[in-house]
């Protein structure tokens, strides 16, 4: 890092609302970014990220401390700042005009910073090379997919070649192969222009791209420093295991005092534990549970977020239900060839679908995929426009009376009355469904909601609501539940106690659960997988299955490692066209692991690189998806 | 009644209740403003401002200028020159300028006609009217004086000449008191306006939130919702009725309540579930509060112009007329004024109850309808 920080932040405050209400949004929060870095601010909804940012680009002021960006004082010169910076607010495109075109909405930027014309055309014609985005300029912005809209907000953002740019989640909800463009751009930028980068993101997954990162929870940043440098504060092992069968291996796992906390990834459970892994695998099979495989693994960074936020082991919750039998397919959901159009547009593309009873699975598709018009379609609320839906042996639309009983859906907006206490919510709730609250007052405590039950629900924090919500949507025992990005804005920790729920209403009470989202790390916790672009289910496999059927198509992932990174690029692309770098390490895709291997490590050496190093690495699911969606297109083109 | 339905009302009510600054305004409007509507939208004129350019300077100009008297007519200066007349009208100081001409003296004692002028700010128009009928009103009778005068001089008797008298009975309002009518032309309109905002106000809210959405999933059919909007939006507003007549209306302004209060109370339960399947109607239709309050308000305010609150549907051009048979004000108005002022029983008023029947039940059907369709589309 360079001797003078481009970016400063010292001690900054910053509170919302006064007296009960206070809300403490930026607590203390120092942090300095150098010249040509990115730093990214990594955290769930409500941390205070955005309200960080706003803080350097002069649009919020903080109560306490100092910033400085470009060496100009932010708090008592905001607009020297704003001349200085490029700044990104939060939301698909929120700095455009939806009515206007790509190229007004571009030129009006132009206008707004008062760019001499030579420079301006250098650097459209450079930003619309790198964002693809140069067909579409008469296109007007409400008419772009989500991806393309961030892409020309950052244009826009762009387009006066600051020299730092503050972002603000620009990558939520866009669709992976965006948000690898979107990498690439700022990945460019700051190599060729040495521009200084400061982002928020909730993805954990995204901080590898950065330079160095802060993780920050309820207004404080509790780790600061390079990726790997935090990873590595992770204390305690991590490993897999498979066994069968997979409930009874839970709840054995969580009886032996070694293991500090089990999660369960469809068919794999993680554990964090102490000792000898052998020991917790012989203690396994001694309970009659059958270990097929258990291998230790490296923490990832949501592990050492869930150990800072808290270091206690916690006991899982379990939600038992007297569920009563009723008629009942072996498959609740199914769905042939259905269709949803608006208009011309087609949300929902002839869609084939059947889920297991039991069975969580997840429909994963980046924002405007079609996830929530399918959900949608499936609990009753919107009309299919083709096609046959049924849900527990009933056909919905028609039969849907019938349906409701069977059908518990929790919406992606909190939908309960906030202006209504828990219990009288849920007193409407099992009014509704006709259910006594004997049925289900013992769900209360597991759930955590005893405490809050006299409290408005619109003042509960975001987790609670969330399992309120759930218990809301569940209390019915219903057959399926239907999640609509349940846990958007939901913190680790939460969203962490939120999937053992519903691993144990599937598994428990055999419940159907089918969940959608985009965030792609949290897909792995579902049995099986849907992976929806454009309205069209273009895969539907375990995770596991996809992401072998892509390394069987498109090869496995190699890490590369080397010194000096660039040179190393370039050394590799005289023999991989495709390697690409991925923050501080190069990726590259290959159908014959060994012997490319090999030839890696030769043009590394040849081209005298310091500490030349390969390793095979598991796909993300980030990785799949994008392969599967080039795959698709490349058969539907 | 089923479950769901009695436990959705009881949601309404807690929500309600929750609200204090709801409450607050909805007891103000149905007191205080039904109050000072009763006072403040009076029909006759008072303490007009009046300047008097008195070129006649008689015994006869005096006497007839101390016609002019409060409380309808305030004088407020004498004016001295013609100039004058003009600056008193446009600064808004005098409303009305009455000019004597120098002869009227003489023209009252020959045998021409005396005339004299008045000029008037006719601005506000309604006021300016009554004003002007008051002025022809005294000058009539200060004619008849002047006649009575000379036929006495002369030996001769009024009454040997024919004449009209004629001898007004105003029934139903015998003091054609306007706080009656203001007052409870206001508790009509805020019951009509309540209904309407409060219930198409509640479900927009409940779309926006999704609460709407989240109701859908569960057995609750659409037209229970609806009904559960409406039986407690009906019980609220008739409560407040109550308040309106016996804390406001009787006390204060000694409104009479000739016609029976268990079919007002009837027939206004009903015309509240006409309103308020407007409102849902409005809402079910609006995608956001902001169009919801726009289209209230479009519909809103013809609706009362239609009612024949402040001109008889007889006064109105045909086509307005014609119009007017499809605003439930129309009947309600008719209807209130009906049984509470003129006693009227059921007989007479029940063209008015099918109106407001009608007009309820062909809103929810639509409501129903465009909600369905609205899953489909």
């Amino acid at each position: 890092m360079n001797a003078q920080p481009v970016i400063e932040a010292r001690s900054l405050y910053r509170s919302y609302g006064r007296w009960r209400k206070k809300v403490n949004a930026v607590r203390n929060i120092s942090f300095e970014v150098g010249r040509g870095e990115i730093f990214g601010l990594i955290g769930p909804d409500g941390a205070g990220k955005t309200s960080v940012i706003q803080i350097l680009a002069g649009v919020l002021r903080a109560q306490r401390g100092v910033a400085f960006v470009g060496g100009s004082d932010v708090l008592s010169h905001p607009e020297a700042v704003k001349t200085l910076i490029g700044y990104m607010p939060q939301g698909l495109g929120a700095n455009l005009y939806e009515s206007l075109t790509v190229e007004e909405n571009i030129e009006f930027f132009r206008d707004l910073r008062k760019l001499p014309d030579e420079a301006f055309q250098k650097n459209r014609a450079e930003l619309l090379k790198m964002t693809r985005l140069g067909p579409f300029l008469q296109r007007r912005a409400k008419n772009l997919s989500g991806g393309m809209r961030q892409k020309l907000a950052l244009i826009c953002t762009l387009i006066h070649l600051p020299n730092v740019i503050l972002l603000d989640e620009p990558t939520t909800g866009v669709d992976p192969i965006s948000r690898q463009d979107f990498w690439e751009i700022i990945r460019r930028i700051v190599e060729e222009r040495q521009v200084t980068v400061l982002l928020s993101t909730s993805y954990m997954d995204e901080a590898e791209r950065c330079h160095r990162i802060a993780l920050i929870h309820a207004g404080e940043i509790i780790a600061q420093g390079t990726p790997e440098s935090i990873v590595g504060q992770a204390s305690g092992q991590y490993a897999t295991i498979r066994a069968d069968p997979q409930p009874a291996a839970l709840n054995a796992l969580r009886g032996i005092k070694e293991v500090l906390s089990t999660q369960v990834f469809g068919e794999e459970i993680h554990i964090r534990y102490e000792g000898n892994l052998e020991e917790i695998e012989k203690e396994l099979m001694r309970q009659a549970t059958f270990v097929r495989q258990s291998s230790p693994q490296a923490p990832t960074l949501e592990d050492v977020f869930l150990q800072l936020v808290s270091d206690t082991a916690r006991r899982s919750p379990s939600l038992h239900f007297a569920t009563a039998h009723r008629r009942d397919s072996d498959f609740p959901i199914e769905c042939r060839g259905v269709v949803r159009s608006f208009g011309d547009f087609v949300a929902v593309d002839n869609i084939d679908l059947r889920v297991r009873r039991g069975e969580i699975f997840g429909l994963l598709g980046p924002n405007g995929a079609g996830k929530t018009t399918l959900i949608k379609m499936m609990c009753g609320l919107l009309e299919p426009s083709a096609g046959t839906i049924l849900v527990a042996g009933f056909e919905v639309p028609k039969d849907k009376d019938r349906a409701t009983a069977q059908i518990g859906y929790m919406s992606q907006h909190f939908s309960l009355y906030r202006d209504l206490t828990v219990r009288q919510n849920l007193r409407l709730y099992s009014d509704l469904y006709d259910v006594e609250s004997a049925k289900f007052s013992h769900l209360i405590d597991p759930l955590g909601l005893r405490e809050f039950e006299s409290r408005l629900a619109g003042d509960l924090p975001v987790g609670v609501r969330q399992r309120l919500s759930l218990l809301c949507a569940v209390l019915h025992a219903p057959a399926v539940l239907f999640l609509d990005e349940p846990t958007s804005g939901v913190d680790p920790q939460a969203r962490r106690t939120f999937w053992e729920l519903i691993y144990s209403l599937s598994r428990e009470s055999g419940i159907t659960v089918l969940v959608s989202t985009h965030y792609m790390d949290e897909a792995n916790h579902c049995d099986r997988l849907g992976l929806m672009d454009q309205g069209r289910l273009i895969a539907a496999a375990s995770p596991s299955a996809l992401k072998s059927e892509s390394e069987r198509r498109s090869g496995r992932l190699l890490a590369i490692y080397g010194s000096p990174l660039r040179m190393a690029l370039d050394a590799l692309h005289t023999g991989f066209p495709s390697a690409t770098l991925y923050g501080d390490v190069i990726h590259l895709r290959t159908l014959d692991p060994q012997f490319d291997e090999q030839k890696v490590l030769a043009l590394l050496n040849r081209a005298g690189i310091r500490e030349p190093r390969v390793h095979r690495v598991p796909l993300s699911m980030d990785d799949t998806f994008i392969d599967f969606i080039q795959t698709a297109g490349a058969s539907h083109a | 009644m089923p479950r769901r339905i009695l436990g959705l009302i009881r949601k309404e009510f807690l929500q309600i209740l929750r609200d204090r600054a709801l409450i607050f305004i909805l007891i103000w409007a149905f007191t205080v403003a039904v109050y000072t509507s009763g006072h403040g939208r009076a029909m006759e004129v008072t303490n007009v401002p009046t300047a008097v350019y008195d070129l006649s300077r008689s015994p006869a100009s005096r006497e007839f200028l101390s016609h002019l008297q409060l409380p309808y007519f305030k004088t407020v200066a004498y004016l001295e020159s013609e100039r004058e007349i003009t600056n008193w009208l446009d600064s808004g100081k005098a409303s009305i300028v009455v000019v004597i001409p120098p002869d009227f003296q003489r023209r009252v004692d020959g045998t021409g006609t005396a005339e004299i002028q008045v000029i008037i700010d006719g601005a506000f128009a309604s006021s300016a009217t009554i004003a002007v009928a008051y002025i022809a009103a005294i000058s009539g009778s200060y004619s008849v004086s002047v006649l009575e005068h000379r036929a006495g001089a002369a030996g001769l008797s009024l009454s040997s000449v024919p004449q009209v008298d004629e001898r007004v009975r105003v029934k139903f309002n015998p003091n054609m008191s306007s706080t009656w009518f203001s007052g409870l032309l206001e508790l009509l309109n805020m019951l009509t306006m309540v209904s309407l905002l409060l219930t198409a106000a509640d479900l927009v809210r409940e779309k926006e939130h999704n609460t709407l959405e989240q109701l859908l999933v569960t057995p609750a059919r659409p037209l229970e919702i609806f009904i559960a909007k409406i039986i407690p939006t009906i019980i609220v507003v008739l409560g407040l009725s109550t308040l309106s007549f016996f804390l406001v209306l009787k006390p204060a302004f000694h409104l009479p309540i000739r016609g029976s209060l268990f079919l007002f109370y009837s027939v206004a339960a009903l015309h509240v579930f006409a309103m308020t399947s407007m409102g849902i109607a409005i809402a079910v239709v609006a995608r956001n509060l902001a169009q919801a309050m726009m289209i209230m308000i479009l519909i809103l305010q013809p609706m009362l112009f239609l009612s024949g609150a402040w001109n008889p549907p007889e006064a109105m051009i045909p086509w307005m007329r014609a119009l007017s048979y499809i605003s439930p004000m129309r009947y309600f108005i008719d209807f209130g004024y009906g049984v509470i002022l003129k006693g009227s029983n059921f007989a007479v008023v029940v063209w008015d109850i099918v109106g407001i029947l009608l007009f309820g039940i062909t809103l929810m059907s639509f409501s129903l309808w465009w909600f369905r369709r609205s899953l489909a589309h």
